[in-house]
């Protein structure tokens, strides 16, 4: 191990030292496009972000901390994360299994088959709300025979988990299916070989395989479902205390007029997406380092 | 140089385990915490509102309402709300929204729920018809009224920008625009002692003609309002008289000449009020127009149905010159039918179609 | 008794992969599938490890019935090309990867992994992960890890393809140690001879699905049973002889044919002479081997010790044919040479030196095969040849190559749906069918493959569609006929067998080639030969009259020997003299007789242009009614035995 590493190390090394002698000049010549690049993104995309955290912090932490700590935003804020955990889970089973079929077995109408199961991608969210409920709700086609018994999944937490799987299954889906498809047989048919049935060679070695994907699809996922409003919107109900999520909070702060209390939760909302993000990043970096 | 990197690797790993980790202790905290806590409320009630209704609702006569239902039975019970225009919040009824009780803007929307099966306790038979309190549609300007608008006949002026709500999805929209008719209608009677109904007909158009923003509901639009856009915004008197109670009132509130009590209704939604729900959701509906009730009401901007004295109470309201009622026009049916279909949408939308 | 296939058989939609495979593993054997990719070499390796499924036949592991059992139940070792570690795993994980599914105690793991890595010269790599190790690594790690649970079989496809050339050497050489130490019973599959040699105890040697043969390696390599082991291993001069009694004749060379071939009847055989059995020596009298004759010196190409040159014999020399040509570009005449580089340089040879070739050893395979090509166009006719082929194939051991164009891109889905109703009813009569796809001009593409391989008939069902008016013949057999010397068969009407025969031998003389020819397809159908002369008295038109010379004795003197060679053979043969013109009489002899075949030469220089117009041959051609053999000599060939 040490003989390779050091190796390994002397080549970085070289890397960085040659990396800081070029950037010298290159950094001056970069000056120019790189202000002039800052000065066009920033209104577009660094400056609203800003925003939401100055206005956040406008009035010191206390103000935020009441707005924060009230029981509707902690309940909007715990119900949205909680939504987007089982999102997340739900469609990272789900995602797996649709991913493994259609990227393993040929069938007819497979091609079709994967086009449908990517359309949420390409549906505006609002859209995707009201077919969850023309088909779920009491008038709906389904829920006109399911109301009277008493199912109800619209404007109940189960209709926005409902809609969250809907909208983010394709993200899980499309960070799954390649890595799948990439996969070669061979890895499955040595376990095979070794004894290992089906099950066990899922387990041991397309799963571990699969880890990457995966990963990356849980938090995408998790994080759209965070972010998610469209749907949410029209199956939600939007019922404090019931079925508001974050995202629905802070419109309906807004729109009332509480700026703080909006700004609060949207703050908070952007750190934890943010957070989800960076880890992506590093992750996909490491990813990749392994694979070269 | 390898080894620091490993070390940077393990760091970033135990941060993500840790953030996660941190957030899921986070949502399961109120289970966490649960077992420490008594028995969760046994009943729920579910109250589906209009915008400008938020913050009394679920500021003062919920808790105030809960209060009343402990002392009374002494049993806690929980209140959950929604609060949207009126339209939309009719929408998501109709559509399966567990509403129980219903504060709607206007009879017409409490008139789809009971077409669709879903109310079937007639209103009229609540007192005051079911409206609970009553508040004039009135124009808000900037400080100093800087265009210098008076009534609803300034407004069709020309360099006016309008923030009107939208009336596809808001009942105070539908209230602006039978006040912005009816008051020239109510001018014209006083003046030559006949109602005229094409100058009427131009004063709406003429409104309509300097709106530049519809927002979905009476509270979008003041926030709308609130963050510097138009010069004027046709609302509710509430929507300023609650800004002025809390002394962030930076607008100029003008009354007009002539101008429309709306009449907020509440109405059961008994399709969704199962029979062990019905003494509570009787109880609320009535408790609104208890004293207290009633009295919070008046506190917050609306003015009384029940008793004209606690009006005068606040401070903030002002003398109306010609207030005139939704019976006036003819009831809400006819006034519907004949101002909003008939005028507003068959010819003022047609015009200003672009 | 390690491992045994019965007739194990691998098919798709409408392909066969692997076709009645019978093959005998013995215990703690190392047994090499050797072919080209797409002989189905791989598929069978999978079909033993339970990754294919079998379409039907039976497969034995040490005695167990094992084709209805799943991989992880038949105790096999595999290693696949491409490595196929876990890449999540260690090195050391991989390898107790089959141990631990067995639930073997970690300790016997540990000790397993241990040796497993010490043998294999992976020790202290234990902690890595695959991608931290070489490709030569991986694949050790690999094999150790298909070693690891001690399986009955080991499996190995292609395991080295993917490496470079020194470390498949050295990795040669440690598998071959690991198998003898360890003795577990191996196939290995590859493409690569020089792999197959080194490792195999036996070889067999694979081509499309079938098996060819199987046998020691040195056995293959010096006496192969079939013309394409000789050629698919190594470099062979494989030509294709006469033999004339108990000899065949190689130039000045008489070889002693061994007792099989040794027969009365004419036949021919394929001689292989490997290049290392050539003797090349500057003077005749230097010669210490049976002299074949002289040649140039072409080219001169290293070859690990030793140097592979390339002689052309003088043609005047010898006169052969090469079972498969080397190269169609090199000449006919081509002789490969390897000898040692020493002895080369000692000579002082260069390329244009003239030479001496003495032959040191020699190989006699049988040659009883005909290939045959067989055009399809979708017409009416294309049933007569399918159904004319039913009743040849198997009387001549065809191998038949059928080919379907499609003129337009548009016909080619017509075209293939063509070839799949060919094949399958041709199949059954012949040895082996392949189907080619082609598209463009229909003769260019039969000329085409014509070149390619040495086909001894081309069958052409029909006279040809929209054949312009000035052919007689249609277009795609009469330009056939003008650039090949393959007999070409056209067959303008219904036979399903054939029992009578016709051979005239008149004008356009049939060659000895295709009477003998004839008379094989005679002998083996039974048939009965009629040879008719007809006493000429004049030529259908003029062009015709000077295409071939008339002569009256010569062309007496040839039926009589046409004839004695066909009744020396045991043919039942008569003859039959018409007198007249010439084209009349052979037309009449041959619509009102019972013939089902029709034989006649075409004696022209190549590409001669009037075959396309007017003349004996398209004349008769175009008005026969039988299914008509036309064989085409070209100038300078013997008239005579």
């Amino acid at each position: 191990m040490g003989k390779a590493n050091s190796s390994r190390a002397a080549t970085i090394n070289a890397a960085n030292d040659s990396r800081e002698r070029a950037f010298t000049p290159l950094r001056l010549r970069l000056v120019v496009p790189v202000t002039l690049l800052s000065l066009i993104m920033a209104p577009l995309l660094i400056l609203p972000l800003v925003a939401i955290f100055f206005f956040a912090g406008r009035g010191g932490f206390p103000v935020f901390w009441k707005s924060f700590s009230g029981a509707e935003s902690q309940f909007a804020l715990r119900f949205s994360l909680l939504i987007a955990t089982f999102t997340a889970l739900i469609n990272s089973i789900l995602g797996t299994a649709v991913a493994y079929f259609l990227a393993k077995y040929r069938f007819p109408g497979k091609r079709p088959l994967s086009i449908v199961m990517n359309l949420p991608v390409a549906i505006p969210t609002v859209v995707v709300g009201t077919s969850l409920l023309l088909l779920w709700g009491p008038l709906g086609l389904l829920g006109q025979y399911l109301d009277p018994i008493g199912f109800r999944p619209m404007f109940a937490p189960i209709g926005v988990l409902m809609a969250h799987l809907f909208v983010t299954f394709p993200y899980m889906l499309g960070a799954v299916k390649p890595v799948l498809e990439e996969f070669e047989v061979t890895y499955e048919e040595a376990a095979y070989t070794m004894g290992a049935g089906p099950w066990k060679t899922f387990w041991y070695i397309t799963l571990p395989a699969l880890k990457g994907g995966l990963f990356a699809g849980t938090l995408l996922t998790f994080a759209h479902s965070l972010g998610e409003f469209g749907a949410t919107v029209m199956v939600s109900g939007n019922l404090r205390l019931r079925t508001q999520t974050a995202p629905l909070y802070i419109f309906a702060q807004f729109e009332a007029g509480n700026i703080s209390a909006a700004n609060a939760v949207a703050a908070v909302l952007a750190l934890i997406s943010f957070i989800i993000f960076l880890i992506l990043i590093r992750f996909s970096e490491t990813e990749q380092k392994r694979l070269l | 140089m390898p080894k620091i990197t490993i070390a940077k690797k393990a760091i970033e790993s135990t941060a993500t385990l840790f953030f996660f980790a941190g957030l899921f202790a986070y949502i399961a905290w109120p289970w966490l915490n649960g077992f420490r806590l008594k028995e969760p409320p046994p009943h729920t009630l579910v109250v589906y509102g209009f915008s400008i209704l938020q913050e009394v609702m679920s500021g003062r006569i919920f808790p105030a309402f809960q209060r009343h239902y402990q002392q009374k039975t002494n049993k806690r019970i929980q209140i959950l709300g929604s609060f949207s225009g009126s339209g939309t919040t009719t929408n998501h009824i109709l559509m399966g929204a567990p509403a129980q009780v219903a504060l709607l803007s206007t009879p017409g929307n409490a008139a789809r729920l009971k077409q669709a099966g879903l109310v079937r306790t007639d209103w009229a038979s609540f007192p005051f018809r079911g409206v609970i309190a009553r508040t004039p549609v009135v124009i808000l300007v900037r400080h100093g009224n800087p265009k210098g608008i008076h009534d609803f006949s300034d407004l069709v002026r020309d360099p006016i920008a309008i923030i009107h709500p939208d009336p596809l999805t808001s009942g105070g929209a539908l209230w602006a625009i039978l006040a912005e008719y009816g008051s020239a209608l109510t001018r014209s009677e006083a003046q030559w002692g006949r109602p005229d109904r094409s100058a009427a007909f131009l004063q709406l158009e003429g409104i309509w003609r300097r709106i530049t923003a519809l927002t979905g509901s009476a509270r979008g639009a003041r926030t709308q309002f609130d963050s510097g856009f138009g010069d004027a915004l046709v609302t509710y008197e509430q929507e300023a008289v609650s800004d002025m109670r809390l002394h962030r009132f930076s607008a100029e509130l003008i009354m007009p000449w002539a101008t429309i009590f709306t009449e907020p209704l509440a109405v059961i939604v008994d399709r969704n009020v199962s029979e062990a729900d019905r003494p509570i959701v009787n109880e609320f509906v009535n408790y609104l127009w208890s004293d207290a009730a009633q009295f919070i009401l008046v506190d917050e901007g609306f003015r009384s149905v029940t008793h004209e004295s606690f009006n005068h109470e606040s401070p903030y309201f002002q003398p109306m010159a010609h207030p005139f009622t939704i019976a006036d026009l003819g009831g809400w049916d006819r006034a519907y039918d004949t101002i909003i279909r008939e005028i507003w949408e068959k010819q003022i939308l047609q015009e200003l179609r672009p | 008794m390690s491992i045994l296939l019965e007739n194990v058989t691998k098919r798709l939609v409408n392909h066969t992969v692997v076709d009645r495979i019978n093959l005998t593993v013995k215990d703690r054997e190392f047994f090499v599938l050797l072919g080209p990719s797409g002989s189905g070499k791989s598929t069978i390796l999978r079909l033993i490890a339970g990754l294919t499924p079998l379409t039907s036949g039976k497969i034995f592991l040490h005695g167990h019935q094992v084709d209805h059992l799943p991989p992880q139940e038949r105790g096999i070792g595999y290693v696949f090309q491409n490595y196929s570690l876990f890449r999540h795993m260690t090195v050391a994980d991989n390898i107790e990867f089959g141990l631990r599914i067995r639930a073997v105690p970690p300790s016997e793991r540990q000790r397993r992994r241990e040796q497993l890595l010490e043998i294999l010269g992976l020790g202290g790599y234990g902690d890595r992960f695959p991608c931290q190790l070489s490709g030569g690594q991986q694949q050790r790690v690999a094999l150790a890890r298909a070693l690891a649970y001690s399986p009955d079989v080991l499996l190995l496809d292609e395991p080295f393809g993917a490496l470079d050339v020194k470390i498949r050497a050295q990795l040669r050489e440690s598998l071959k140690a690991i198998h003898q130490e360890l003795g577990v019973t191996s196939i290995l599959v590859t493409h690569d001879q020089e792999e197959a040699f080194e490792l195999g105890d036996r070889i067999a040697v694979l081509e499309q699905g079938k098996l060819v043969e199987v046998g020691l390696p040195e056995e293959l390599y010096q006496k192969p049973k079939t013309e394409y082991v000789a050629s698919f291993l190594g470099t062979a001069n494989l030509l294709r002889l006469w033999v004339s009694g108990a000899m065949v004749n190689l130039g000045q060379a008489s070889l002693p044919l061994p007792p099989p071939f040794t027969s009365a009847a004419p036949s021919q055989v394929d001689v292989l002479i490997r290049p290392e059995d050539i003797e090349l020596n500057s003077a005749q009298e230097k010669l210490t081997t049976t002299c074949l004759g002289y040649g140039e010196i072409k080219k001169v190409t290293p070859v690990g010790p030793g140097v592979k040159i390339r002689v052309t014999l003088k043609a005047d020399q010898v006169e052969f044919r090469h079972a498969l040509p080397p190269l169609p570009n090199l000449g006919v005449n081509v002789i490969y040479v390897v000898t040692s580089a020493r002895a080369y340089a000692q000579e002082g040879f260069r390329p244009g030196h003239h030479v001496w070739l003495g032959i040191r050893n020699y190989h006699v395979l049988p040659y009883e095969r005909t290939r045959v090509l067989l055009a399809i166009d979708g017409s009416a006719y294309q049933e007569y040849s399918l159904e004319l082929g039913k009743a040849l194939f198997p009387a001549l051991q065809s191998e038949v190559d059928i080919i379907g164009i499609a003129e337009r891109r548009s016909e080619q889905q017509k075209a293939q749906a063509g070839l799949v109703y060919a094949e399958r009813v041709v199949s059954p009569a012949a040895r082996r069918v392949r189907t080619l796809y082609r598209q463009g001009n229909a003769a260019d593409m039969i000329l085409g493959e014509l070149e390619k391989a040495p086909y001894d008939l081309v069958m052409i069902g029909t006279r040809g569609r929209r054949a312009p008016t000035r052919f007689k013949v249609g277009s795609t057999a009469a330009r056939v006929l003008q650039y090949s010397l393959t007999p070409i068969l056209v067959i303008p009407a219904e036979r399903k067998e054939i029992k009578n025969i016709l051979i005239c031998v008149t004008a356009g003389e049939p060659g000895r080639i295709a009477i003998l020819q004839t008379g094989r397809m005679a002998l083996k159908a039974q048939a009965k030969v009629t040879v008719l002369h007809v006493v000429s008295s004049g030529f259908g038109s003029p062009a015709a009259a000077k295409e071939a010379p008339v002569d009256e004795d010569g062309a007496k003197a040839q039926v009589d020997r046409a004839l004695q060679l066909l009744t020396s053979n045991q043919i039942n043969a008569v003859k039959k003299v018409r007198s007249g013109h010439t084209v009349e009489e052979i037309l009449a002899e041959a619509n009102s007789g019972n013939y089902d075949l029709v034989v006649t030469g075409a004696y022209l220089p190549y590409g001669h242009s009037s075959l396309l117009v007017d003349n004996f041959t398209t004349q008769i051609l175009a008005n026969i009614h039988v299914p008509m053999l036309v064989v085409r000599y070209k100038e300078g060939f013997p008239r005579s035995g």
